[in-house]
């Protein structure tokens, strides 16, 4: 089995110039990407696949432009708190493909820890995390002045037709999901995908 | 409109609020001039945090507590927000979202300046 490795890819195509893509990696598999500095000039699925196809095509060791970093490196370089890789990444990984890779109009998810630390996730900027931790704590001690204890999940209506969700685990974890209601509905992501989500992550993440 | 609202979600409309952008209730149901303060607060930071990701604008956000209680909170601008607080076993979410919400933003929007 190969090292885990993560760490920042230089790809230079002419149409575009050059990117920069950060990638996490296992085992050869392309678990997280996120271009920081470009989301427009090339589609963040499409640099999925575009990923996807150079580990599959070129097994990595054929590129030179892959740099391997260290968390804290690269988590200084994004400026973002931390993103977390371990055993517990790697499993939430799998079930989020699982349950969301296949659903048109999903254009962002991920999971993060209390600290605003990702675990996992797709097109999720690292960046805002801490911000939406700090946004739930608001939240629910305001509601505790109302005897109200539980937050369930925030469900956010945005412009444009898209719809977000932020799902507490367990006061410890918290899943982001943003989709498009042409594409999903918000009644099958209320009363059915969320708790699904709910169910895996805390399969895997509440021992 | 704000009676309106609270006619198509009743029975389960608990309280709602119109109040501005530093929390102060302008017409309410069982009003409650701490929660718009707390609201105002947290859509603030939502807001922030939105704009910092480049998300698209939020329009509106509910929170899903226990016992079926449900906060509903609309964004109307930069100055300002309604709130409900709704018992989602007497007023069914679809009914909300479906038909009193968008009845209500409507009619705020042209109002509210």
């Amino acid at each position: 089995m190969k090292r885990p490795e993560t760490g920042i890819l230089k790809i230079k195509r002419k149409k575009f110039g050059d990117e920069i893509l950060v990638m996490y990696m296992y085992d050869g598999e392309v678990i997280y990407a996120y271009s920081p500095f470009s989301g427009e000039a090339i589609g963040v699925k499409n640099v999925k696949d575009f990923l996807n196809n150079i580990v599959r095509s070129y097994k990595w060791d054929l590129t030179h432009e892959f740099t391997v970093m260290s968390e804290n490196e690269l988590a200084s370089i994004l400026k973002v708190p931390g993103i977390r890789y371990d055993s517990v990444s790697r499993k939430i990984t799998g079930r989020m493909k699982e349950l969301l890779d296949g659903i048109q109009g999903v254009w962002s998810y991920g999971v993060f820890d209390d600290r605003g630390y990702l675990i996992a996730g797709y097109n999720l900027n690292p960046a805002a995390l801490k911000d939406f931790v700090d946004t739930y704590s608001a939240a629910r001690s305001g509601l505790e002045k109302f005897d109200i204890r539980n937050i369930k999940f925030f469900l956010t209506k945005h412009a444009g037709g898209f719809f977000s969700t932020f799902l507490p685990i367990k006061e410890e974890y918290f899943f982001f999901f943003l989709f498009e209601e042409n594409y999903v509905s918000m009644g099958y992501v209320v009363s059915s995908l969320i708790h699904e989500v709910r169910k895996h992550l805390e399969e895997v993440l509440v021992k | 409109m704000v009676d309106r609202f609270a006619d198509d979600v009743s029975p389960g409309l608990v309280a709602c609020d119109l109040f501005d952008k530093d929390g102060f209730s302008i017409y309410g149901i069982n009003s409650n001039e701490e929660m718009c303060s707390i609201f105002s607060h947290i859509t603030n930071m939502i807001r922030k945090s939105l704009e910092n990701t480049a998300f698209p604008r939020m329009e509106y956000y509910t929170i899903f507590a226990e016992d079926d209680k449900m906060v509903l909170i609309v964004d109307l601008g930069e100055k300002y927000m309604f709130g409900a607080l709704i018992d989602s076993d007497k007023a069914k979410p679809g009914l909300v979202f479906s038909v009193a919400l968008p009845k209500l933003v409507e009619d705020l929007k042209k109002l509210l300046p």
